[in-house]
């Protein structure tokens, strides 16, 4: 073998290496399947009460680049086996990984353009990370600990803003659209205002309140949710309560739908009520699913005529054979990217929950749509999310033209071959959250009570009937419940 | 030919290797001194609580109230520490904190300082026990507990500000010496830490 034939065996050799130790990375990080393949037991797991099963799925099938996700998929399962200060730990450290990976890996990025984006560390999406201090202030109040629930009511106002910020950063300013809009979270603001009166921190509660009024009037068209009657009682209450008479007249002004169906007068305290919180959450966050295409590029073909190829290969509809028919393929080309898969109908249409004593019923508000958030969030994401999987097709294309004019056509086939076998959208997302939260607000004497959630259909039929047993309501107390339907 | 693929193959094992190990780096294990300021995060921690229950101390002790009551009453005053409560959106463990305080009234040695109500339930527990398997002699009385002349109030508060990776947090720890007798702030005082967190956007 003469000295140019062995440099280019070597070069081509060295190309081969280079794909087959970020294919290996790349396979030994995430498997052949996609996240949301390869995790499709544990929505199913979580639904039967299957939590053990449910936390050997996400033991068995993340980590590594997925590391965040283990932690928050964790977090869930075991808040909803009432494991809480288990399922805080899990969040805690989610949040730790969470701030750490705001500084981006420059090799992890080099390494997704010649395999996938799954080469990368999981960073979660606003709307998931705004979620963690809700179910940790639950799991708080579930371990009978109010003054660090309210420490999660607190971060609950900041943690939106920070990652939407963050996520904004990395997107093109004409992609933003309305992501940019959601650096406040009404329901998150709300909850928060909750936690608050609770705690007796009326002055917080009251500018939580207020926060959320401004945001829900400002989004709840965006975010597609109802804006609470509550709200309104809760900011009249408080407010009257501080002597806030003229900042209350603005708010009427500036938020008139938050105010539509609340009373000109003032709103004395509870008495001696005790008032139910009750949140309802259903369905699961809209996951991604990946979208293949797979075609040929024929060494003879004529690429002039844009028309004539594109009819050809629609024609063809996936049969490349028939297509290909006498001709040479120059190179396969495989791209796979992501499509929030949020088309679905929302199965629960509503929720209706009594306590079985004279004036106890109260509907569920739609307070918060992850799912509409999902969807902001993915749109605004999508077009670097594009550019970056045709970038990443070019640089293998490039990859297996230089292996086959350094090694020949066969290191070129098996570059090519290699490249397609680990070309895989990123699916990833924090897939045991509901799709929507409801809000159910109850003013009930003090006692206590068997409560009668009737979960509605989208036609307003109840379908499924949930108890609630040994509720208990004091005079002037809080009382915090959630429940989970799948 | 040879040479070429004795070159790429430890590439390719390492590789295989990092692959099945998920690059995974052994942990690792160091003493280090108490006292040596390490910051990890920025969030609160050990080093904060030690540096502000010394300040605070040092403000509270700096003023003429002890003088004041040993001349008034002919003796040193007896504090007692509430629980700081924290009002900041981190999980903080007050109850280091409060240690500290203590410790620093406690060796400073003017002023006495009584258990927490939580000690003081435990105490009383332990007396209890005392009445009935307790000699005589040794066996504590009670009503003899001595009640705090003064209750040092405080909370921590803080605010956080962001840009591009760069965070300011501001933690503030305010105090207050109440007279037990007639709710009179003796003495206010507060002390502040502020840290600039900076984070790269990119790393290696």
């Amino acid at each position: 073998m003469n000295d140019l034939a062995r440099s280019r065996t070597g070069a081509a050799l060295r190309l081969a290496a280079l794909f087959l130790a970020g294919g290996a990375l790349s396979l030994g990080a995430a498997g052949c399947a996609t996240y949301s393949a390869r995790i499709a037991d544990l929505r199913p797991q979580l639904a039967g009460g299957d939590f053990a099963g449910a936390l050997a799925t996400v033991e068995d099938n993340t980590g590594g680049k997925d590391r965040l996700l283990y932690h928050l998929e964790r977090g869930t399962v075991l808040h909803y086996a009432d494991r809480y200060a288990e399922s805080n730990e899990a969040f805690a450290l989610s949040e730790q990984l969470a701030d750490d990976l705001y500084t981006k890996s420059v090799s992890e990025g080099a390494l997704s353009l010649i395999t996938n984006d799954g080469s990368i560390s999981y960073r979660a999406r606003p709307f998931e990370m705004a979620m963690v201090p809700y179910f940790k202030a639950l799991n708080y109040i579930g371990l009978g600990e109010p003054a660090e629930a309210l420490v999660e009511a607190r971060r609950a106002g900041e943690v939106q803003a920070r990652y939407v910020e963050a996520t904004l950063a990395a997107v093109r300013e004409e992609d933003r659209g309305d992501l940019a809009r959601l650096r406040a979270d009404p329901f998150l603001l709300y909850w928060s205002g909750l936690l608050y009166e609770w705690g007796r921190e009326t002055n917080n509660a009251f500018i939580a309140y207020r926060n959320a009024a401004v945001a829900y009037q400002e989004l709840s068209g965006l975010l597609e949710v109802e804006i609470p009657a509550a709200l309104a009682g809760d900011l009249i209450r408080t407010g009257t309560r501080l002597g806030f008479g003229s900042e209350l007249a603005e708010l009427r002004g500036s938020c008139p739908d938050v105010f539509a169906a609340a009373p000109d007068t003032a709103v004395g305290d509870r008495g001696s009520t005790g008032e139910v919180v009750l949140m309802i959450e259903s369905g699961y966050v809209p996951q991604k699913e990946q979208v293949r295409f797979d075609f040929p590029v024929f060494v003879s073909e004529d690429y002039r005529d844009h028309d004539s190829w594109a009819w050809e290969y629609y024609g063809s509809r996936g049969n490349f054979q028939g297509m290909a028919g006498g001709r040479k393929i120059e190179y396969w080309i495989s791209v796979a990217a992501p499509e929030l898969k949020d088309d679905r109908p929302e199965v629960v249409g509503g929720c209706r929950v009594s306590a079985g004593i004279a004036g106890s019923h109260a509907a569920g508000v739609k307070v918060a749509n992850l799912a509409r958030e999902a969807r902001i969030t993915f749109d605004a994401e999508k077009p670097s999310i594009f550019f970056k999987t045709i970038l990443r097709g070019l640089t293998k294309y490039l990859a297996s033209r230089q292996a086959k004019k350094s090694g020949g056509a066969v290191a070129g086939v098996l570059t090519n071959l290699f490249g397609a076998a680990i070309e895989k959208a990123d699916t990833r997302s924090w897939l045991t959250l509901p799709e929507s939260i409801r809000m159910v607000r109850l003013s009930l004497p003090p006692g206590t009570y068997d409560l009668e959630v009737e979960i509605l259909d989208s036609r307003g039929h109840p379908f499924h009937t949930d108890r609630l047993p040994g509720v208990t309501v004091s005079a002037g107390g809080w009382t915090f419940l959630s429940r989970r339907v799948f | 030919m040879r040479t070429m693929i004795t070159r790429i193959l430890p590439v390719m094992i390492l590789a295989a290797l990092l692959a099945v190990t998920g690059c995974s780096g052994g942990k690792q294990v160091t003493r280090v001194d108490t006292g040596e300021q390490i910051d990890l995060s920025g969030r609160w921690n050990d080093t904060d609580s030690q540096m502000v229950s010394a300040a605070l101390v040092g403000q509270i002790l700096a003023t003429p109230w002890v003088e004041d009551f040993l001349a008034e009453k002919g003796k040193k005053p007896t504090v007692i520490i509430a629980p700081v409560a924290n009002k900041t959106s981190e999980h903080i463990a007050t109850q280091t904190l409060t240690a500290d305080l203590e410790r620093q009234f406690i060796n400073g040695g003017r002023v006495k300082v009584v258990a927490s109500a939580d000690e003081r339930d435990q105490v009383r527990t332990e007396r209890a026990d005392q009445q009935e398997f307790a000699s005589p002699e040794t066996m504590k009385q009670w009503g003899r507990e001595r009640g705090a002349d003064f209750m040092l109030i405080g909370e921590i508060n803080t605010q956080n500000d962001s840009e591009e990776g760069t965070e300011l947090k501001y933690y503030q720890v305010d105090c207050y010496l109440v007279d037990l007798q007639d709710n009179t702030k003796v003495w206010a005082g507060f002390e502040k830490i502020k840290k600039v967190v900076g984070r790269g956007k990119y790393k290696p």
